[in-house]
C-alpha cells in the first residue's frame, strides 16, 4: 500500500479507533514520548526532588505522600528518578529504530530491486546476523566496545538493521515488476533514481508499521542490556540500571527495583498494543474480519 | 526427496552458517575491540602478559591468519582463558551448561503445558471475550521484562509467603548426586536419591516458572494463529460434518496439524528463552551459563563473554537444524523444494 493512498489511510484510521485496547496503548505510548521530550528539553527543573542529590537521612523509605515511589539506598526520590529516566529508553528506541529503518531499509530495497549477486550477498550477510539471539549478539558487541549508553545503542544497531533489510528486500521484490516501476525505468531513470524515487516511497508504509511494533522490542532489549551493566552507568537514572541497583534491596525495599521495572513493562506493553493494532489495521484481510 | 537426503542437504547448509557465525564473533573479538591483546589479557595485566597473549593468539598477524588460528583454537577446545578467574572458558562453560539446559527444558515443558491448551481455547473462542482475555494475557507476558517477572516472584513467593527457596540449584545441606549427565533432576533419579530429587525440584520450580511465563505468551500466540488457520481447512469441516464431536475435531484432527507449524518456530522460541535465562539465572543465582554471562559482563571479561555468545548461538543454530528436520519428517511436502 502506498503512503499517500487516502481512502486506505481513512479505513485504517477507522479500524484503529474501533480497537480500543490498541488505542489505549497508543495514548500511553504518546504520553510517554511527550514526557520524555519535555523532560529532555526542560530538564530536572519540574521534578519534585533532585534525581541525583543523595540524602542518607531519607534512605530506603517506603512509598509515601512525599515520596510516592519511595526512596533508594542513597536517599534519592524514586518518583523523580523514574520521570528523569524517561528520555533514556525513548532515545535508545528512536535512534535504533530510525537508523535501522533508514540503513536496513535502503540496503534491502537496493538488494531486492537490483537482484543478482548483490541480493545474494546481502541475504547471506543478514542470515549470519539473524543466526544470533538478538540480546546475545548485542551483549557481545557492547562488551567489545565497552559499556555506556551510546555504545549500547551502537550494539543494538548492529543487531537490528538486518531485520529491516529483510523486510525491505521482500517488499521491493514484490513491487519490482509493477508497471509504474517499469515505466520509470523506461522513462530513462537510472537504477539509483528508480529505487530512491519509486521503490523506497512505496515500501515505506510496511516498514513503518513494523518499526512501530519494533519499538517495544528495542526498549525491552535495551533495558536488559542496561540491567546487565552494559547500558547507562550510575548515577544516570536509566530504568534498567535502576532495577539492577535495587535488586539487592528486594527484601527490605522492593520499590527500588520493582517500580522502575514496572515502568519499563508499561511502556513496552503500550507500544506493543499500539503496534499490534496498527499492523492489523494496515492488513485489509484482518481489517474486514 | 527422501528424508535422509534432506538431512544431508540441511547439514551441508550448516557449514556456511557456522563459518559466518565464527567470522562475526571473530570480528567482534579481534577487530571491534579497540585493543584486543589487552582485552584478552585482562585490564590489569602487565605488558609482558599482554605481549604473551598477543603472541599466543597471533594477534599481530594479518586478519585472515588470525581467523585461521581462531577457528583452529575453537575446534581444539581452546576458547581462551578468563583474565578474571584465570580459568579456561570452555571448561567453565561445560560446567555451567547442564544447569541452563535443565532449566530450559523444565521451563519449556511448563510453557507448553500452559500455553498450547490456552492457545487452542482462544482459537476455538475466536473474537469472543475469552479470546481477547487470553490474547491480552499472552501479549502481557510477552512484554514483561524478565527481571520484573523474576523479582516479583522472588518477592512474593520467597520473601512474603516463604514458600520456595529463592536461589541455587539444590539445598547446601543435601548431598549432590554424582555427576552423570549434569542435570540434577535426572542424576537424582538415576542414582535413586529421593532427597536430592526433592530438593532440586523445589529449587528449579521458581526460576523455571519465571522463564516459562516469559515464553508462554509466544507459544499461546503461535498456537492460536496456527489453529485458526487449520480450523478453517476443508478436512476439519469434513470431520465436523461426519458428526464427530467438537472435542475430537479440535484435539485429534486440528491440533495435530496445528502443532507442526509450531515446530518451525522452535528455534525462535529457544533463542527468546535463552535471552530470558540470562536475566532469570542471574536473579535466582542459578549456576548456568546465563549467570556466568552476566558475571563475566560485570567483570568486563571479554573471553568469557565471547565464549557464552558462541555457545548460545550454537545452541540456537542446532535447535534450528533439529526443528527443520523434524518439520520435514512431519510434513513430507517440505522435502520437495
Amino acid at each position: 500500500m502506498s503512503l499517500f493512498d487516502k481512502t486506505e489511510l481513512k479505513l485504517t484510521g477507522t479500524y484503529l479507533l474501533k480497537n480500543k485496547l490498541s488505542l489505549g496503548g497508543g495514548v500511553v505510548a504518546v504520553a510517554y514520548l511527550v514526557l520524555a521530550v519535555v523532560v529532555a528539553l526542560v530538564g530536572d527543573f519540574l521534578l519534585p526532588h533532585d534525581p541525583y542529590v543523595q540524602n542518607f537521612a531519607e534512605a530506603l523509605q517506603a512509598p509515601s505522600l512525599i515520596h510516592p515511589f519511595g526512596t533508594d539506598d542513597l536517599g534519592r526520590d524514586i518518583f523523580s528518578r523514574v520521570i528523569a529516566g524517561a528520555p533514556f529508553d525513548a532515545q535508545i528506541a528512536f535512534v535504533v529504530v530510525l537508523v535501522s529503518l533508514t540503513l536496513g531499509g535502503s540496503v534491502g530495497a537496493f538488494a531486492g530491486y537490483l537482484g543478482g549477486r548483490i541480493e545474494e550477498a546481502m541475504m547471506r550477510i543478514t542470515d549470519i546476523f539473524l543466526s544470533f539471539p538478538a540480546l546475545v549478539l548485542a551483549m557481545a558487541v557492547a562488551i567489545a566496545i565497552g559499556p555506556g549508553l551510546t555504545n549500547s545503542m551502537m550494539a543494538l544497531l548492529v543487531v537490528w538493521w538486518p531485520w529491516y533489510a529483510r523486510i525491505a528486500r521482500g517488499e521491493a521484490l514484490s513491487i519490482k515488476s509493477s508497471q509504474y516501476i517499469e515505466a520509470a525505468h523506461a522513462a530513462g531513470l537510472s537504477e539509483f533514481q528508480v529505487v530512491v524515487r519509486h521503490v523506497l516511497p512505496n515500501i515505506l508504509m510496511p516498514l513503518l508499521v513494523y518499526a512501530t511494533l519494533d519499538i517495544s522490542n528495542v526498549i525491552l532489549t535495551g533495558s536488559i542490556l542496561s540491567f546487565i551493566g552494559l547500558g547507562a552507568q550510575p548515577p544516570q537514572p536509566e530504568w534498567g540500571r535502576m532495577v539492577f541497583d535495587g535488586q539487592d534491596y528486594l527484601a527490605s525495599a522492593w520499590w527500588m527495583s520493582v517500580i522502575p521495572a514496572t515502568a519499563i513493562f508499561v511502556v513496552v506493553l503500550a507500544f506493543s498494543l499500539f503496534g499490534d493494532g496498527l499492523r492489523d489495521a494496515f492488513d485489509p484481510k484482518l481489517r474486514r474480519r | 526427496m527422501g528424508l535422509l537426503r534432506f538431512c544431508l542437504k540441511r547439514l551441508a547448509l550448516l557449514i556456511p552458517v557456522l563459518i559466518g557465525v565464527t567470522v562475526l564473533t571473530f570480528l567482534i573479538a579481534r577487530v571491534v575491540v579497540p585493543n584486543p591483546a589487552r582485552a584478552w589479557a585482562g585490564l590489569k595485566a602487565s605488558q609482558a602478559t599482554v605481549d604473551a597473549i598477543a603472541a599466543r593468539y597471533h594477534l599481530n598477524d594479518p586478519l585472515y591468519v588470525q581467523y585461521f588460528y581462531y577457528v583452529r583454537d575453537l575446534l581444539s577446545g581452546d576458547w581462551g582463558t578468563s583474565p578474571v578467574t584465570g580459568q579456561p572458558v570452555l571448561e567453565n562453560l561445560s560446567a555451567f551448561f547442564p544447569a541452563t539446559l535443565e532449566l530450559s527444558i523444565v521451563a519449556i515443558i511448563i510453557a507448553a503445558v500452559l500455553g498450547i491448551p490456552l492457545g487452542v481455547y482462544a482459537a476455538v473462542k475466536q473474537d469472543r471475550p475469552a479470546d481477547h482475555a487470553v490474547r491480552l494475557f499472552a501479549l502481557g507476558t510477552y512484554c514483561l521484562p524478565p527481571f520484573l517477572m523474576a523479582l516479583v516472584m522472588q518477592l512474593v513467593v520467597f520473601y512474603w509467603l516463604r514458600l520456595l527457596p529463592s536461589g541455587g540449584r539444590i539445598s547446601p545441606f543435601v548431598q549432590t548426586p554424582p555427576r552423570i549427565t549434569g542435570l540434577l533432576i535426572l542424576d537424582s533419579i538415576l542414582t535413586g536419591n529421593a532427597q536430592s530429587l526433592a530438593s532440586s525440584l523445589v529449587h528449579i520450580l521458581l526460576p523455571a516458572l519465571a522463564l516459562a511465563l516469559l515464553t508462554f505468551g509466544l507459544i499461546t500466540r503461535l498456537t492460536r494463529s496456527s489453529m485458526l488457520e487449520v480450523l478453517r481447512q476443508d478436512y476439519v469441516r469434513t470431520a465436523r460434518s461426519k458428526g464427530l464431536s467438537e472435542r475430537v475435531v479440535v484435539f485429534k484432527h486440528a491440533l495435530r496439524n496445528g502443532l507442526i507449524s509450531i515446530v518451525t518456530v522452535l528455534a525462535l522460541l529457544f533463542a527468546w528463552m535463552l535471552s530470558g535465562a540470562i536475566v532469570i539465572e542471574y536473579i535466582f543465582n542459578w549456576p548456568g551459563i546465563g549467570r556466568y554471562a552476566v558475571q563475566s559482563i560485570l567483570a568486563l571479561d571479554l573471553p568469557a563473554v565471547m565464549g557464552t555468545t558462541l555457545v548460545f548461538t550454537l545452541v540456537v543454530v542446532l535447535v534450528n537444524l533439529v526443528a527443520d528436520i523434524a518439520y520435514a519428517a512431519l510434513d513430507p511436502r517440505i522435502r520437495l523444494d
